[in-house]
């Protein structure tokens, strides 16, 4: 119970303190597709991930061309919390709660810095998740797969300094109703006893927001993402990881009235490296950063040039000692 | 007590994770827009018709005094590319839309004339504006907002926002105010060329890492129906994108479509709002220009085609030679000019938001 008041109020610290922080996602509408990090949850079992994302977003390119020219920059920061919820052995229900910073600095003619920036509530994910592989058949294997919607309930309507309402890509929001699938796979003992293969897949439908521009119809391109990895088990102090991954995320261009907005869309290639630590099976921190290997962007756009997070996952209600990314301690 | 390295770590996150708020110091300032603040409310247009468009104030990098070649020098236009060309005492500069296409307003001196190019890429609309202000003088930048998706410039002596096609100072403290038009004649490269074989051209070499030789908007030239920001008023006559000439005269305008006009260099006589003008179009070279056929002194100038040897040269019936800005080159009215009709080139659907009377030319 000590343990499970000190989560709640740490949960209550952090809410309150949103107004201090700058958190905000990726451009182009709220992408959480790449924080869709839990698997899924013993029945009866709640379990947080609380996530913070820092991407910055200063390279200027023209198609696979690096500009050089530092006069604009993005940042967007993210903090979201994906509440896992297992409802039966095979099912659990996914919440991901974004909340949302947008930065824009931009070096104006007599070298002042003109800032911008709107924050707030992004939008929501619901995923139904189902497990695919009966635990006791494959013991070392896990593969799960959901579908959900992304409910607008971000805002689209934050103002610059002059009143009038930003971009699409400003705001926290997407105003539109998408789809999402996702998909999670994972295996223990991978080639070794302590490395495990991990694939995460998801792929978002946009819908359209109606009220862009107050008579405009705004649709963010649709997003699909790759993410394939190893976890390597070991143990300094506490249980650890270390992990790698290689993400290929791709998105199709932004429509304005059914075509297509210029500056929009492309395929990029992350490679991830990051390392978890497990204090108990309750309780785990994990770090990671995402790096460009390749970009090909549709027209010029700036992108991201690096982003790290953080991410703390606690159990409340554990029913079995199975961590969340299946460490196997009593392996150690 | 067990609790206590939990309650550390989540402490450890929230620091970490916590983010700064506002960035501070002397160079930051609230950005968006040209105006400061205390200025948002005092449109002359309706404001819920003022849209950001996005990349913010000067994240359009406006040129300023950028470096010029001579023709022979550059490689990067193809001579049916687009320019804007200014020429004055002895000297001729082209302003390419590659260049302005990024940057979409060119801070310049020719001559003795302090001119700021400033040209729209979603509405297809090119003029120069004196850059002698009643504050001052200035240079002008892109404020990132639209009006009917049309760029509103700001100068930066005074942050006031002006119209491009309203031709007129919109928000801040220059509002009302009207800018001097500078006559620019937007034509290939080509034809600009022979017009003015000894033209200097706008270099490269632009102190901004820009793709000059790619288009920054897709198919959005071509595309009749993509229009990216809001207009307030459509006019389904002609196709969106075509190029017209604009000639205008307070609330009113004639359009001439370049497609009307033939391969080969036409004169047409006609007359706006009571005023006699003659239009020089070739479709094949691009180009159309207005010219006012009134000289001050009353006299109503008949033009004809000076000939092969000199084909953007109109002669009249007084023995004058003309050049296409309106500038009596030879002849008894030497060192004349004609009194300038407010004129661009732009696609079909910008006028419709700008204008109560539109007339096309058929």
């Amino acid at each position: 119970m000590n343990t499970i008041r000190a989560c709640f109020f740490l949960v209550m610290i952090t809410v309150s303190l949103q107004d201090l922080w700058g958190q905000a996602c990726c451009t182009g509408g709220v992408p959480v597709g790449s924080t869709l990090g839990l698997g899924t949850a013993d029945p009866k079992t709640v379990q947080f991930l609380l996530t913070y994302d820092h991407n910055v977003i200063r390279d200027l390119m023209d198609g696979t061309t690096v500009l050089e020219d530092d006069a604009r920059s993005r940042l967007t920061r993210s903090f979201l919390m994906e509440v896992n919820y297992g409802i039966h052995q095979r099912f659990a229900l996914t919440v991901v709660l974004p909340f949302v910073r947008q930065e824009r600095s931009i070096r104006e003619y007599n070298n002042q810095i003109g800032f911008t920036r709107a924050q707030g509530f992004g939008d929501m994910v619901f995923l139904l998740k189902y497990r695919i592989l009966k635990p006791q058949v494959y013991p070392n294997s896990e593969w799960l797969v959901g579908a959900g919607p992304k409910i607008p309930t971000g805002r689209t309507d934050f103002k610059n300094n002059q009143g009038l309402t930003m971009v699409a890509d400003m705001q926290p929001g997407s105003g539109s109703l998408d789809g999402m699938i996702w998909s999670f796979y994972q295996k223990s003992k991978f080639l070794l006893p302590t490395m495990s293969l991990l694939g995460i897949v998801t792929y978002r439908a946009s819908g359209m927001n109606h009220n862009y521009n107050q008579t405009q119809v705004y649709q963010f391109g649709n997003e699909f993402q790759a993410n394939a990895g190893i976890n390597y088990n070991l143990f300094v102090h506490w249980p650890m990881d270390v992990f790698v991954f290689g993400r290929y995320r791709s998105q199709t261009v932004d429509l304005a009235d059914g075509n297509t907005f210029p500056g929009s869309g492309g395929k990029w290639v992350y490679a991830i490296p990051g390392l978890s630590v497990h204090f108990t099976p309750d309780l785990s921190i994990r770090a990671w950063g995402d790096f460009p290997l390749y970009r090909s962007l549709n027209g010029s756009q700036l992108t991201t040039s690096y982003k790290y997070s953080l991410s703390l996952f606690f159990n409340l209600s554990r029913k079995t000692k199975e961590p969340v990314f299946n460490l196997k301690l009593d392996e150690l | 007590m067990k609790n206590i390295p939990k309650i550390r770590t989540i402490t450890l996150f929230l620091a970490l994770s916590s983010g700064c708020g506002e960035p501070e110091g002397p160079d930051f300032r609230p950005g968006g827009g040209g105006s400061t603040p205390r200025d948002s409310q005092n449109w002359l247009i309706p404001e819920a018709e003022v849209f950001d468009g996005g990349p913010g104030k000067d994240g359009i990098p406006a040129l300023n005094d950028p470096a010029f070649v001579a023709a022979s020098e550059i490689d990067y236009l193809e001579d049916e590319d687009l320019v804007l060309g200014y020429a004055t005492e002895g000297e001729a500069r082209a302003y390419p839309h590659k260049i302005l296409d990024w940057h979409e307003i060119i801070n310049d001196e020719v001559a003795n004339t302090s001119l700021a190019v400033i040209y729209c890429p979603l509405t297809g609309t090119g003029i120069a504006w004196d850059r002698m202000i009643s504050a001052g003088k200035t240079t002008f930048g892109v404020s990132g907002l639209l009006y009917n998706t049309n760029v509103i410039p700001y100068d930066r002596l005074t942050d006031t926002n002006w119209s491009q096609m309203r031709f007129e100072a919109v928000n801040g403290e220059l509002t009302g105010e009207e800018p001097k038009v500078i006559s620019l004649i937007e034509t290939s490269w080509a034809t600009w060329k022979e017009m003015y074989p000894d033209t200097k051209v706008v270099s490269l070499e632009t102190d901004h890492n820009r793709n000059y030789r790619n288009y920054p908007y897709g198919d959005y030239k071509s595309n009749h129906n993509s229009l990216l920001f809001p207009v307030s008023k459509t006019d389904n006559r002609r196709p969106a994108k075509e190029r017209v000439l604009g000639v205008m005269k307070g609330a009113n305008v004639k359009v001439y479509p370049i497609e009307h006009f033939p391969d080969e260099t036409q004169l047409v006589v006609d007359t706006f709002q009571e005023a006699p003008i003659v239009i020089i179009g070739n479709r094949a070279a691009n180009i159309l220009v207005a010219l006012n056929r009134r000289l001050s002194d009353g006299t109503v100038l008949e033009f004809t085609l000076a000939g092969e040897s000199n084909s953007w040269q109109l002669g009249d019936q007084e023995g004058n030679r003309w050049n296409l800005f309106g500038k009596a080159i030879s002849g008894p009215r030497e060192g004349e000019s004609l009194e300038a009709i407010p004129q661009m080139m732009g696609f079909w659907f910008s006028w419709a938001p700008f204008f109560e009377g539109i007339e096309v030319y058929e």
